[in-house]
């Protein structure tokens, strides 16, 4: 699909802007463009216990944080590339991003392979009050 | 219809079964690209081979929308969650008659009432897991 903005300047912008933050790797930053209580979904992360599972849903700033800081210290090249953004008048943007990265450390419970990864990714991100995310959702194939 | 009228009764339509009622409401020739599965190709042929598999190894599929929203290019952005319990194989994931929940999310192009682009993108291991398949992945570490 080719590339194409729509709508909604200031959404499209912080949501350009967080994924920005994200290829340079600064995480302070993504996560300062989220409101204080934006909520965290991650959905391939799905690790099961004898009696629990464990999933990547919660807040950006306790969830988020610490994964988005596991996937660079996994990844250390990783990077993304936005494929199409689009978004309504009330604050909604979906994006496809392709997310790259070779693999330095475990992720997981994926062992290192030193692999390459190309990876196309869904991520919906709301945008209200004072232009922050306040939801963050991602599915990956 | 509008386009949030297309795309909810696209998904309505998909959870009574109705495939052919589904694609009824997307143009034949529209480009259909279901990305964890790696297939691309028409509706008459992408399209209709996914809607007929997923209702014949699903037969009491449900499909609910969790949230929607049109893009101002006209793009519906549709959460959804399907269920079902496996009846038949369903693309190379032999039948072990287990239950499954997948939340999808679709983009559907919406031209004059008509859907002319597609594109879903779902977790391919949640499915795999729901579905007992062996995970791909190298799994090294567990708890």
């Amino acid at each position: 699909m080719h590339m194409s903005v729509t709508s909604i300047p200031n959404a499209i912008e912080v949501v350009t802007a967080f994924f920005d933050a994200y290829r340079e790797q600064d995480v302070e930053h993504m996560v300062e463009l989220c409101s204080d209580n934006a909520d965290f979904h991650y959905m391939p992360f799905e690790v099961w216990d004898k009696q629990r599972v464990i999933r990547g849903d919660g807040k950006v700033r306790t969830i988020g944080k610490v994964i988005w800081t596991t996937l660079i210290d996994s990844f250390p090249d990783i990077t993304n590339n936005i494929m199409y953004i689009t978004s309504d008048d009330e604050g909604n943007v979906a994006a496809e991003v392709m997310i790259s990265g070779t693999q330095a450390k475990p992720f997981g419970t994926m062992g290192n392979q030193g692999l390459h990864y190309d990876l196309p990714l869904r991520i919906h991100h709301r945008t209200v009050m004072e232009k922050r995310i306040m939801r963050r959702g991602r599915e990956r194939p | 219809m509008n386009s949030k009228d297309v795309a909810r009764t696209f998904f309505a339509r998909m959870d009574s079964h109705d495939a052919r009622g589904a694609l009824a409401l997307v143009a034949p020739h529209a480009n259909v690209t279901l990305v964890p599965l790696k297939l691309q190709g028409d509706a008459e042929n992408v399209g209709r081979l996914y809607l007929e598999q997923l209702m014949s190894a699903f037969p009491d599929l449900s499909v609910r929308v969790r949230r929607l929203f049109i893009g101002n290019d006209n793009t519906a952005v549709a959460e959804v969650t399907i269920e079902g319990t496996q009846a038949a194989d369903f693309f190379g994931i032999i039948n072990q008659e287990k239950l499954m929940d997948l939340d999808q999310v679709w983009f559907l192009h919406v031209n004059d009432g008509v859907i002319d682009r597609i594109k879903s993108y779902w977790c391919q291991n949640r499915l795999y897991r729901r579905l007992g398949v062996k995970r791909l992945d190298h799994v090294t570490i567990t708890a």
